[in-house]
C-alpha cells in the first residue's frame, strides 16, 4: 500500500467523495475515522465564523452552519493558508439566499474587513506631510487596503448594529445603492458610507492621477471653483483617514 | 549552507491572542515565545506590528502547521517560500512542524493528518525535509503528532520513524509528550519506551499540554490543563532530553497568563529535580 494511495483515500473519504479508506486501516481504528472528519469539518466551520463574524450573527448558529456545510462540500479548501478560505463563500450565499440580497453584503462587509486587517502596509500620507508636498506634480492612488463596496441594501447599517451587539433595524432596500468605503486606519479596519462623488472620486485616481487631474475630472459635473473645493474636501478627509498614498 | 539548530535551554509559552499585550510589553516571565508560523505569514497590519514588538524582547520559535512535510506529491514551493520570507523577519531559534500530512493533490485538510509508518512514507518524508531544509537554508525541528488511527500497512513504530527520519536528514525532533500519552492510549503503547527510542541528541524541544476524552479516544485538544499522567511522561523526557526548550501549549479554552506560568513552573520544577539543570 503506497503512502500517494493513502493519502488519495483519506482525502476523497473527508471531501465526501469516497469512502474507501477504512479497508486500509487497522481494525480498532475504522471507528476513529470520525474523528478526522470532524476535525476537518469544524476547522473550515471555525474559520468561516471568524471571517464572517456579523453574518454568523444576523443568521444565527444553524442557518450560518447550514451555508458553511454547503460550501465546505462545494469548494474543499486548497490553499495552505486558511485565511484565504471562505474568499467565495458570497457565491454560496448568493445559491442560497438568492432574495436576501442583505445576507451577501453583510458577507461582502465582513470579508472586506477580515482580508484588509493583514493586508499589505502601504504608508499613507500623512496630515503634516500636505506642506511639503508638490501638489502641481504629486501622483496620489488610494492605498493598498483600501476598498470600495456598492450596497443595495442597508447591510451597513445592519453590521454596525450587530457588531454593537444592538437590535438591528431588519433587511430592506435602500432608495438607491449606496458607496461603503472600506480602509484600515492604522490598525484597525474601519469603514464609512460616502457618497457617489467620492466614490467616483477615489475610483478615478485608482490607477494613480495628480489633484490637479482629479480637479479636471471633478469639473466635468461641477463648476471649476466647486470642483476644486470639492476636491480639497476629499484630500484632508483621505489625509485625515489615512486613506491615499503617493504614487511612486 | 543549512544553519543548525543551536542549542538552547529554557521555558516558553505559546503566543496566542488574548495574551499579546503582555508579550508586547515584554512583561512575562520566559526565556522564549512559540508562534503559530502561519497566523502571521501575511501581507502587514497587526499580526506583523504585534509580532515584530513580541521579538524585540524574546527570541521566537516559528511553529508550522501546513508544510504538510509527509506529501507524498511534494512540498508546495508558494508555502515554503512565504515561510521562509517570515523566518527572515523574525530570525528564529528555529523553524518547526509536524510528523504528517495535510492534503494531497492541492485538496488541503487544515488538519495534521496522521502517516502510514511505512518505509514508503519514510523514505517520502526524508525526501521532503532534505528539499524544506535546502529552501529554508537551515535545519527543521519536527514534532511527533497525536493520531487516532493507525494503518494496515504500518511496518515499525512512531519512535522508529523519527529516529531513523532525524538520522538520515539531520532534522531535529520536538517531543511532545502529550502527544506520546494520548497516541500511546489510542494505539496501546508505553510512553517509556517511546522515550527511549529517542536518540538524546536528537530532541531540541518539548512541548507539554492537555487533553480531553473523545468517544472513542483521546483527543489532542489543548483545551485544558496538564493531568498527572503526562507530567509523568514529561518527568522521564526531561531526564532523557536535558537540554532542549520546554514549553506549554495552549490553544483553546485559554486562560489567564498566571495559570500557564504556574504550570511552566511545574515543568520548571521537574526539571530541577529530575536533572538539577539551572533552571531560568
Amino acid at each position: 500500500m503506497t503512502l500517494a494511495r493513502i493519502q488519495d483515500e483519506m482525502s476523497a473519504y473527508l471531501t465526501g467523495a469516497r469512502n474507501d479508506v477504512a479497508a486500509l486501516l487497522s481494525a480498532n481504528s475504522v471507528s476513529r475515522l470520525s474523528v478526522y472528519s470532524n476535525n476537518y469539518r469544524m476547522g473550515l466551520v471555525t474559520s468561516l465564523r471568524d471571517s464572517y463574524e456579523q453574518l454568523w450573527s444576523w443568521l444565527g448558529d444553524e442557518l450560518f452552519d447550514a451555508a458553511c456545510t454547503a460550501h465546505i462540500e462545494a469548494h474543499p479548501p486548497h490553499d495552505w493558508t486558511l485565511n484565504s478560505y471562505g474568499r467565495d463563500f458570497g457565491d454560496t450565499l448568493a445559491r442560497l439566499y438568492p432574495d436576501d440580497g442583505e445576507v451577501g453584503e453583510i458577507a461582502a462587509l465582513d470579508w472586506a474587513m477580515r482580508s484588509i486587517f493583514d493586508g499589505p502596509d502601504d504608508p499613507p500620507i500623512m496630515p503634516d506631510e500636505m506642506g511639503v508636498i508638490d501638489w502641481d506634480s504629486a501622483v496620489l492612488r488610494p492605498v493598498a487596503t483600501l476598498q470600495l463596496l456598492l450596497m443595495t441594501t442597508n447591510a451597513a447599517s445592519i453590521w454596525n448594529a450587530l457588531q454593537a451587539q444592538e437590535m438591528p433595524e431588519g433587511a430592506a432596500l435602500l432608495e438607491a445603492p449606496q458607496w461603503v468605503r472600506v480602509w484600515r486606519e492604522e490598525l484597525s479596519p474601519q469603514f464609512r458610507v460616502i457618497d457617489d462623488v467620492e466614490a467616483e472620486a477615489l475610483r478615478f485616481i485608482a490607477p494613480g492621477a495628480s489633484f490637479v487631474a482629479l480637479c479636471e475630472s471633478l469639473a466635468e459635473h461641477h463648476d471649476e471653483a466647486s470642483a476644486a473645493a470639492i476636491a480639497g474636501t476629499f484630500l484632508s478627509h483621505w489625509v485625515q483617514d489615512g486613506v491615499i498614498t503617493l504614487a511612486s | 549552507m543549512i544553519e543548525p539548530v543551536p542549542f538552547f535551554r529554557g521555558y516558553g509559552l505559546g503566543l496566542r491572542r488574548p495574551h499579546y499585550a503582555e508579550f508586547v510589553e515584554g512583561r512575562v516571565r520566559v526565556d522564549f515565545v512559540e508562534i503559530i508560523s502561519e497566523n502571521f505569514m501575511v501581507a502587514g497590519g497587526r499580526p506583523l506590528a504585534t509580532l515584530e514588538a513580541v521579538r524585540s524582547h524574546y527570541p521566537v520559535i516559528m511553529h508550522g502547521v501546513s508544510m504538510n512535510i509527509g506529501a507524498a506529491h511534494g512540498l508546495r514551493m508558494d508555502y515554503l517560500t512565504a515561510l521562509k520570507a517570515l523566518a527572515a523577519k523574525v530570525e528564529p531559534l528555529w523553524v518547526s512542524d509536524h510528523l504528517c500530512w495535510t492534503g494531497a493533490h492541492g485538496f488541503n485538510s487544515h488538519d495534521l493528518l496522521p502517516m502510514p509508518l511505512t518505509q514508503d512514507a519514510l523514505d517520502t518524508v526524508c525526501t521532503n525535509i532534505a528539499v524544506a531544509q535546502d529552501v529554508l537554508a537551515r535545519e527543521l525541528v519536527i514534532e511527533n503528532p497525536s493520531t487516532y488511527l493507525t494503518f494496515a500497512a504500518d511496518e515499525m513504530q512512531e519512535w522508529e520513524f523519527l529516529a531513523d527520519m532525524s538520522k538520515r536528514t539531520g532534522c531535529k525532533l520536538l517531543i511532545d509528550v502529550n502527544n506520546i500519552y494520548v497516541s500511546g492510549t489510542n494505539h496501546g503503547f508505553d510512553p517509556m519506551e517511546y522515550l527511549a527510542g529517542i536518540p538524546e541528541e536528537s530532541v531540541a524541544q518539548i512541548h507539554i499540554a492537555g487533553h480531553s476524552q473523545g468517544t472513542h479516544c483521546l483527543i489532542d485538544t489543548h483545551d485544558s490543563p496538564v493531568i498527572g499522567p503526562v507530567w509523568d511522561v514529561y518527568r522521564q523526557a526531561i531526564r532523557h532530553f536535558p537540554d532542549c526548550a520546554v514549553m506549554i501549549e495552549r490553544d483553546d479554552n485559554i486562560p489567564e497568563l498566571l495559570e500557564l506560568l504556574d504550570e511552566l513552573d511545574i515543568a520548571r520544577a521537574i526539571a530541577l529535580d529530575e536533572v538539577s539543570i539551572p533552571v531560568t
